[in-house]
């Protein structure tokens, strides 16, 4: 074997198991995905959760906090996203009044935060 | 010399390729799952999901739909993770109600093995790519008893999720029933509590303030199931006092310190104390 096609075997070999480490090991190692990697179904049950919370502890800037955590965007985005998914999924009426609720006072919270409106 | 450049050569290949691979895989193109489901987040996202499960439980008092949640995240053990994040959150100095709800939860489940199964933990665990479909089922929305959908919707069989009435927490001030210092080597400085109701039931999720010259401590009934559902304790400072009350009010327990005890051979040490609170 000539020592350019073992050259350009080694380099073949060398890109494989740096791809293999990358792709495959790397994340393994990492020790799983982080929230926002979550698919809509569980992620818009995490909204949910918030606006249970939410529900009873009144307490806005909490369900900010937590909503920022799934996504890095908006709050108020994250929630409308969530309560789009959940109409379409079916949840119950509870459930979506709830959601809606939150929605409602992440609107209300943005406009205190943002120096509000006439 | 012309061993060795042939072997250089093939490491320089090697080499050469090993880095061009790892710059794609991990600075180009690195990769990236989405469409996971809760089972497969990191420890520390699986511990925001689980605290958020708990504080909802703690205030919503929803068994069936904390149980099928927590059932999301396949931990080997539910109630362990439970208990052992609820000893973090206290440790930590977090949020009283996450605390509060891990080890309610976690009593609440000791109580009841989760037989519950839902399509998602059925699922295979392998991790989707970016743009690739993924092959478990969705979730469907979870159930409550105060559903009021619940009979207009297509029944799923798959998911059944059962509501379960939570146990409250009494209002009523608790009164100290019992008081007893005890000369146990395996209670070396201990300050064990144990909550119950009228009827003699332990109860779980008790918050309980502890506070010595200059600290303060808080801590909850429930967080070892493996000794009772209602006990609770606290490790203390051989020569320091401590006032002990539950944080709804009540009695107090005041001036605790380790008992000092002696073995028959002589040697000494300080035992633990025992307090027993109760609803009058």
């Amino acid at each position: 074997m000539s020592r350019k096609l073992i050259f350009f075997l080694m380099i073949a070999l060398g890109l494989g198991i740096g791809l293999y480490l990358g792709w495959g090991l790397a994340p393994n190692l990492a020790g799983g995905s982080p929230l926002k990697a979550l698919r809509e179904d569980f992620k818009t049950d995490y909204v949910l959760m918030t606006a249970e919370v939410y529900d009873r502890d009144g307490d806005i800037k909490l369900a900010v906090d937590r909503l920022n955590e799934l996504e890095s965007g908006p709050a108020l985005d994250v929630a409308t996203t969530a309560i789009t998914y959940a109409r379409s999924a079916g949840y119950s009426i509870n459930d979506l009044e709830l959601m809606s609720n939150l929605i409602q006072a992440l609107q209300e919270y943005n406009t205190k935060t943002s120096g509000g409106t006439p | 010399m012309k061993e060795r450049g042939g072997c250089l050569f093939i490491l320089t290949g090697l080499i050469l390729g090993l880095v061009v691979g790892a710059l794609v895989s991990f600075v180009i193109s690195p990769m990236q799952y989405v469409n996971v489901s809760p089972a497969m987040l990191k420890k520390e996202d699986k511990d925001i999901y689980r605290g958020l499960i708990a504080v909802a439980y703690n205030l919503r008092g929803d068994l069936g739909r904390a149980k099928a949640r927590i059932g999301l995240l396949q931990d080997e053990n539910s109630v362990q993770s439970l208990t052992a994040q609820a000893q973090q959150t206290i440790a930590k100095g977090g949020l009283a109600q996450e605390a509060r709800g891990l080890a309610l939860l976690a009593a609440a489940m000791n109580e009841q093995p989760i037989l519950l199964e839902t399509q998602a933990e059925d699922t295979p665990t392998e991790m989707a790519v970016v743009s690739t479909p993924t092959d478990f089922p969705t979730l469907p929305p979870l159930k409550t008893e105060s559903s009021e959908t619940e009979a207009e919707q297509t029944p799923i069989p798959q998911v059944v999720f059962p509501t379960i009435e939570p146990r409250p927490i009494p209002s009523d001030p608790f009164m100290l029933k019992d008081r007893k210092s005890l000369c146990d080597l395996e209670m070396m400085n201990q300050l064990q509590v144990f909550v119950i109701d009228k009827a003699g039931k332990p109860i779980p999720g008790v918050e309980i303030i502890v506070t010595w010259q200059g600290g303060e401590d808080h801590f909850f009934t429930g967080l070892k199931p493996q000794v009772d559902l209602g006990y609770a304790d606290f490790s203390m400072v051989p020569g320091e006092l401590y006032n002990l009350r539950l944080a709804n009010g009540g009695d107090s327990a005041t001036r605790i310190s380790p008992p000092n005890c002696k073995l028959d051979s002589g040697m000494e040490y300080t035992g633990g104390v025992k307090l027993i609170f109760g609803l009058p």
